[in-house]
């Protein structure tokens, strides 16, 4: 893998900087620098590994500008079956396409005629039911045209009984029903009476002022 | 397979059945059951000494019983006994009927005095008041009494018992037994010169005594100086229609007698009770000699309207009949229509309750 034209390895953007651990001073003028755009006072200018690495900075911030050329060969679709064919063949080749070779081999279906049984009836039985039927004679025809025409008349015989029996079910479940009608409305039409016994006795004047000449004669008022 | 029904009916058959001789022979051998029972009656002995009259010839019937009542003159002291929860109150009264072969004769009903109360007391002055308003009910329904002889004969046998005193008079001691037990059974001396009853006791089936009116002094004339004219204004109607005619716009029914067919209308009367401003029909039915009424009072408040029960007006909704049964009567209310109705007879008279419904029905169906 190359890198793109005018960018170089990170080690080799400033050979001159000294190879010293940056100080505290240096991280805090690196982050301000590359994050805010604004060194800490002069630090940037005596500091030897400072000045390199923002110079790599910049030259990395124009280098990223710049869009990435894609190869023609990974533009279409058969460039990138190519690709995959080749990563393919390598991986076949490889010590993993050998090992999978061998755990998953290829096995062949059986043939559909190996798999078939072979005709166990006997030679005159499978030339019967090869053959095509006998056709019916015409009296054969006839007996079964007459065996419709009775069964055609017996059902029509059915349906005329099953109508009158059905009419007089009908009747008869009409009269029913018009009769408990008739006897339910009768009985919702008598009055239900309940009797209540008191304990007190009531007197002629106990109930409303209500005269009761039965009471006068048996208590006295 | 007789159901327990059945033997609870024959059992209560046995009863009775094994009971009439011994009534039979408590009344024909005591001088007077009603002081053994109710021991507050006072000894009616002879005024006349110890010498009795002579039995009288005249053989007692309920004929003769009726012809007396209708035909003979009489002034008499007699005691008259109410029974109320076990207490008993004795009043004394003048009793005078100037008869005359009317149905209905000029009479007076005089109260004299509360036996064991002063003159004056409260009770006393009650039941002069009492005298006063309903001293024609006490004569005229408050005894043994033949109303209609056809039905009387036809419902009730009468059995000699022999010789007595009463009031100073020769009498004849008789029970008038009713055909079918669940009416009362009269104990009767009856005078054996004019056949008039001097001495009635009211028993029902089960010996328990439930009325009582006793003559002390008899005399077999009457002058009526004062007749007894009712507070209440008593008009008498030949029927219930006649009833329908006097009060318009009244719903009055004319009730049906299946349930208790041996009795029959004896007395319809439109009756204004001056304690509320009200007319009611008062029906009086009798077999003869028992009665019960049936008052109808149009224009009476719902007596039941704040039960639960009445508020469903409509069909299905149970309608509510009170009673209220004890050995001396029974007391059945309802209301139907704006007209309050009540069916009072004797305790025992159970056949009351079906008599009462069915004279509801005839209400509620519009008469």
């Amino acid at each position: 893998m190359t890198l793109p034209e005018g960018l170089d390895p990170p080690e080799r953007l400033d050979p001159t900087a000294p190879d010293h651990p940056p100080s505290a001073a240096c991280r805090a003028h690196l982050t301000d620098a590359l994050e805010h755009g604004v060194g800490r006072g002069d630090h940037g200018l005596s500091c030897s590994y400072c000045s390199a690495r923002l110079a790599a900075a910049e030259r990395l911030v124009a280098a990223l500008k710049q869009p990435v050329a894609v190869p023609a060969e990974l533009s279409g679709a058969a460039g990138s079956a190519a690709v995959w064919e080749r990563i393919h063949s390598q991986l076949e080749s490889g010590a993993l396409g050998r090992l999978l070779a061998a755990g998953m081999p290829v096995v062949a279906p059986p043939s559909v005629a190996a798999s078939t049984p072979r005709p166990q009836l006997p030679a005159g039985l499978l030339a019967s039911a090869t053959l095509a039927p006998p056709l019916p004679s015409s009296g054969q025809w006839a007996a079964v045209a007459a065996r419709l025409r009775d069964d055609r008349h017996q059902h029509r015989s059915l349906v005329r009984r099953s109508r009158v029996v059905g009419l007089a079910l009908a009747g008869t479940a009409a009269a029913a029903f018009l009769g408990l009608f008739l006897v339910s409305r009768e009985s919702r039409d008598e009055p239900w009476i309940v009797l209540v016994d008191t304990m007190t006795q009531p007197g002629s004047s106990s109930v409303a002022g209500e005269f009761s000449p039965f009471s006068v004669v048996r208590r006295g008022h | 397979m007789p159901t327990p029904h059945l033997h609870r009916q024959w059992r209560a058959f046995l009863r009775v059945a094994a009971s009439l001789p011994l009534l039979v022979g408590m009344l024909a051998s005591g001088p007077a059951i009603g002081q053994v029972a109710t021991q507050t009656a006072p000894k009616a002995v002879a005024a006349g000494g110890g010498t009795p009259p002579p039995a009288a010839s005249t053989s007692v019937t309920l004929a003769n019983l009726a012809q007396a009542e209708a035909w003979v003159p009489r002034t008499a002291t007699q005691v008259r006994r109410f029974f109320e929860n076990g207490n008993v109150v004795a009043v004394r009264e003048e009793l005078i009927v100037a008869a005359n072969g009317a149905p209905d004769p000029e009479f007076s009903l005089r109260f004299l005095a509360v036996e064991g109360e002063p003159s004056g007391s409260s009770s006393w002055s009650t039941w002069a008041q009492n005298y006063a308003r309903y001293a024609g009910l006490y004569h005229r329904h408050g005894s043994f009494r033949i109303r209609d002889l056809q039905r009387a004969t036809a419902n009730y046998t009468l059995h000699d018992l022999g010789p007595s005193q009463r009031a100073g008079r020769s009498a004849r001691r008789v029970v008038v037994f009713p055909v079918r037990l669940d009416k009362s059974v009269w104990l009767l001396d009856v005078d054996s010169v004019t056949c008039v009853v001097l001495y009635a006791a009211e028993y029902d089936v089960q010996l328990r005594l439930l009325g009582e009116v006793e003559a002390l002094t008899f005399t077999p004339a009457a002058n009526v100086t004062t007749p007894f004219v009712p507070v209440m204004g008593i008009t008498a109607v030949p029927s219930v229609d006649a009833a329908r005619r006097s009060m318009p716009g009244a719903m009055l029914v004319e009730p049906s007698l299946q349930d208790v067919a041996e009795y029959a209308l004896g007395k319809a009367q439109v009756v204004d009770n001056p304690l509320n401003g009200r007319r009611s029909l008062v029906l009086a039915y009798t077999d003869g000699v028992d009665e019960f009424f049936v008052v109808q009072s149009p224009g009476s408040s719902d007596w039941f309207a704040g039960l639960p029960s009445q508020s469903k007006a409509g069909g299905g909704a149970p309608r509510t009949m009170a009673r209220t049964r004890d050995a001396q009567m029974t007391s059945l209310l309802f209301w139907q229509g704006g007209t309050g109705f009540r069916v009072d007879g004797r305790g025992s008279l159970r056949r009351l309750d079906d008599f009462a419904k069915q004279v509801y029905r005839q209400a509620i169906l519009g008469g």
